[in-house]
């Protein structure tokens, strides 16, 4: 095992700190004794991959095992990785500073296409061959996981095995099989026994069919693997492992603060939004656990902001209790609670004012589009009369500002429903002078302006998106007629959203623009100063593909999807039947409240396939 | 509110913590050590900490200063002994005293000098360092422009740079330097490195900041002769060791 540092380096690149370790709780196990080793990577910086939950959750649970160890490594910034291939250093894990080909596993968390070229440069950096298929034994095993994995055919030819759902006991299984199988003598034979696992995935035991035309058109397992990967759910989400002793970073992280997850899953169904179906069903913590979790928590780590966690908080049974409870117990060390959430109604500007016993949090509304029909079209269940009752209530009750979310690109767009946000954001503007008074200097309304992307495993998953265009267009347009200085637009960046979609859609041929763009140069592609799009365009020219093919095309219901055989518990007839009934503008009502949607995801479904 | 001052240490492992990033893990530490800070007023209540004269990251220190103010009297060595459990690796409190009184006055912002160790290795021999030194001491004036961002600064180093000396080490040359610093202006141990053709990239530095006090407020005490709140030089350090070599 070879233990290095980047003393010598660390003068000449930017936040140094990133590279940093022995944060207050970070853990060191003796390498030695370790029966499999794991090096946790998230392909971007460390303040961005330090910010998410699900890799701290694994720290904690294969750190809490007394056979298992593991550690973390980051994306280094360019800076950084210049530095490194200058100085012909490795890419080392921070804990003990081991080069990641040294590890047993190396488990990458995914969270969105956009990171996918970093895992080449980890790869690389920690000597690590970029393809499956190059590895040899002794090699680790490159696992990965998270939302951004939900559809990891692009990145099929280079990942050993992929973890669908939630990993928490996954985890384990895949550490014992590891122990017992160590990588350095039988690669082969591991690959075949974490295909055992349910919800592993082995991507190189399943061969792609393509039509004349060039499109996907089936897959097929060997060896005995599985016909279909079914997602991993915690069914006992109250005593599920939840990490009290986070790490503490030096460096300001982009949630520098206690992330207490309240609940997973969300079940209104919101149309165009991955997350709600493919973390099914909606499970919710006791108030009882989630105290006790806090209170270690902040006792641990000493953090002074606890931030509730879940798709639709507001919609936690009991949350008045929980916040209570919670600025009861740790108002008088000032540690504040912010419920980040989108729900817009006017019980959110009751729970902020709450909130703001200790300090003010921020509010955010996501009504997403601006007219009634398009709402419906994508399942949003919000009125018109909801958002306007609930910015009254925030500007009577102090707050000045607040952020909007809206989508443009939305299946069925039209220009009215563009017009109508700049509509809607003027009559917003007006109620906010007339509410505010004397202070209406204060009004300021931030409004972020997405481009739909549409997702697997969503009802829009066939849906192509707009083209890039008329998706300019329709910035330009808001640009134009939205002229307050009230009001500030952000938007995001349109040949980003296209990269995005086509990813997400895309099969294992893509695996060539991804290593292409990358050996080009693309690094950091979620970060407006460091993507360029046209290695992009290069990229998809040299792998004879096109870009629009993956990102624009309208996909037939009978078509079959890349990501077919990945199985995260709703049916496709369930898709199929709100993407229809999205067509129609009808709505489907959260099953936690209303009759069951029928998805397949839960036992109470008549479809519910088992786990 | 009772003000509380620590003296503490920045090891190998953490020196590049900036400033800001030290005074959020203390902050952090403090909640842990469950001690009473007191906070600030106002919409975004802030712990009431002071910190002395920024380190520059990548430096080492011993000498490091931030003064708490508690909301509740505590014995500033139960203090120590609490908060240095809750330090990461690299942090140390060494010394930590109690200002007697409530002083509406900051009682750090009297820090106005520095004390380095630099042990650089490089293409110029510790010898011609040495006498770069003296050359730079007898010059009456250092005329430098600092850039900042847009703003360009003329500045005169000469008078901040109160010593200066050179030694051999080992193959190295062990600088020695003793600046003012703060909030009336100070000399970067950085530039005086550039003075002396001691920085760049085919040089090995390493920084280690060996004192932290109030300088010219002992040359005034001294003239007086009375003696001050322990922010002299070593002089609460002093004092506690006496104290510990009687106890013993």
């Amino acid at each position: 095992m070879e233990i290095l540092n980047y003393s010598n380096l660390l003068g000449t690149v930017a936040r140094p700190c990133r590279y940093t370790n022995s944060e207050w709780n970070s853990v060191r196990k003796d390498h030695s004794k370790a029966k499999a080793r794991f090096c946790l990577c998230y392909p971007d910086v460390y303040e961005v991959g330090m910010s998410h939950l699900g890799l701290k959750i694994l720290y904690h649970i294969l750190n809490s095992h007394p056979d298992y160890l593991a550690e973390r490594a980051f994306a280094p910034w360019t800076d950084m990785e210049a530095a490194l291939r200058e100085a012909g250093l490795p890419l080392i894990s921070l804990e003990s500073s081991v080069p990641l080909r040294d590890f047993d596993v190396i488990g990458f968390t995914l969270a969105c296409e956009l990171t996918y070229t970093n895992l080449f440069t980890m790869l690389d950096l920690g000597g690590i061959p970029i393809r499956a298929a190059e590895r040899k034994d002794g090699d680790p095993i490159i696992l990965a996981g998270g939302p951004g994995a939900s559809n990891p055919e692009p990145l099929a030819d280079f990942l050993d095995a992929v973890v669908l759902g939630e990993a928490e006991e996954a985890i384990l299984e895949i550490a014992e099989v590891a122990a017992k199988h160590p990588p350095s003598k039988d690669r082969k034979g591991l690959l075949q026994q974490l295909a055992q696992i349910s919800g592993v995935y082995v991507p190189s035991l399943y061969q792609p069919e393509y039509s004349d035309d060039g499109r996907f058109a089936a897959i097929t397992p060997r060896n005995g693997a599985p016909e279909r990967i079914r997602w991993r759910v915690i069914e006992d989400f109250d005593s599920a492992p939840y990490p009290v002793r986070q790490i503490v970073p030096y460096l300001e992280t982009v949630h520098d603060r206690i992330v207490l997850e309240i609940m997973r899953g969300c079940t209104r169904s919101c149309r165009f939004c991955q997350a709600g179906m493919i973390y099914r069903p909606t499970r919710q913590r006791s108030v009882t656990t989630l105290l006790d979790q806090a209170e270690k928590a902040i006792a641990a780590t000493g953090l002074s902001e606890i931030s509730l966690l879940g798709f639709s908080s507001p919609d936690f049974n009991g949350i008045e209790e929980l916040i209570d409870g919670l600025i009861e117990a740790h108002a008088g060390q000032r540690v504040s609670v912010s419920v980040p959430s989108s729900r817009t109604d006017t019980f959110t500007v009751s729970l902020a004012q709450k909130l703001a016993r200790v300090r003010r949090p921020g509010l955010t509304f996501a009504p997403e589009a601006a007219t009634q029909r398009l709402r419906n079209v994508i399942n949003k269940q919000v009125t018109e009369e909801n958002l306007f009752d609930a910015l009254e209530a925030a500007f009577d009750s102090g707050w000045g500002g607040m952020k909007l979310y809206f989508m443009i690109g939305l299946p069925t767009e039209e220009k009215e429903d563009v017009e109508a946000i700049a509509d809607l954001l003027e009559r917003a503007v007006s109620l906010g002078k007339k509410k505010l008074g004397v202070h209406k200097g204060r009004l300021r309304i931030s409004v972020s302006v997405g481009n739909f992307i549409p997702k697997p495993h969503t009802p829009f998953q066939w849906w192509g998106q707009e083209a890039a265009e008329s998706l300019e267009e329709k910035q330009a347009y808001l640009r134009s007629a939205v002229r307050t200085r009230r009001v500030r637009l952000s938007w995001s960046d349109i040949e980003m959203s296209r990269l995005e979609a086509a990813i997400t859609r895309g099969d294992r041929k893509l695996g060539e623009v991804l290593h292409g763009a990358w050996q080009a140069g693309a690094r950091f592609d979620a970060w407006a100063e460091c993507f360029r799009p046209e290695l992009w365009r290069q990229a998809f020219e040299n792998a004879r593909l096109e870009w629009k093919d993956y990102a624009n095309r309208h996909i037939q219901f009978e078509e079959r999807l890349p990501w077919d055989h990945l199985d995260y518990g709703t049916t496709k007839e369930f898709l199929c039947r709100e993407a229809n009934a999205a067509l129609e503008g009808a709505l489907t009502p959260d099953c936690r409240v209303d009759v069951c949607a029928d998805c397949g995801a839960c036992p109470r479904s008549s479809t519910f396939a088992g786990n | 509110m009772q003000e509380i001052i620590c003296r503490f240490s920045k090891g190998e492992e953490v020196k590049w913590v900036s400033h800001l990033e030290t005074m959020r893990l203390l902050e952090r530490a403090l909640r842990r050590a469950q001690i009473s800070i007191a906070y600030t007023q106002g919409f975004n209540p802030r712990p009431r900490l002071a910190m002395g004269p920024a380190l520059p990251a990548g430096m080492t220190s011993e000498a490091e200063l931030v003064a708490f103010f508690l909301s509740r009297k505590m014995d500033p060595d139960e203090l120590k002994q609490r908060l240095n459990e809750q330090l990461p690796t690299g942090f140390a409190l060494q010394t930590t005293w109690a200002i007697p009184g409530y002083r509406k006055k900051q009682t750090l912002g009297d820090i106005d000098t520095a004390e380095y160790i630099i042990i650089v290795k490089g293409p110029v021999e510790a010898e011609e360092l040495e006498r770069r030194a003296v050359g730079l001491l007898s010059c009456k004036e250092i005329p430098l422009t600092r850039q900042r961002e847009k703003k360009t600064q003329h500045i005169d180093l000469r008078p901040w740079i109160l010593a200066l000396t050179v030694s051999e080490m080992k193959g190295a040359a062990e600088i020695k330097m003793t600046l003012r610093t703060g909030s009336t202006g100070g000399a970067r141990p950085q530039e005086v490195l550039e003075q002396l053709g001691a920085a760049g990239p085919e040089w090995e530095v390493s920084c280690h900041r060996k004192a932290l006090y109030a300088g010219r407020s002992e040359e005034r005490t001294k003239a007086r002769g009375v003696r001050l709140r322990g922010l002299h030089r070593g002089q609460a350090d002093h004092r506690r060791e006496r104290q510990a070599r009687g106890g013993r």
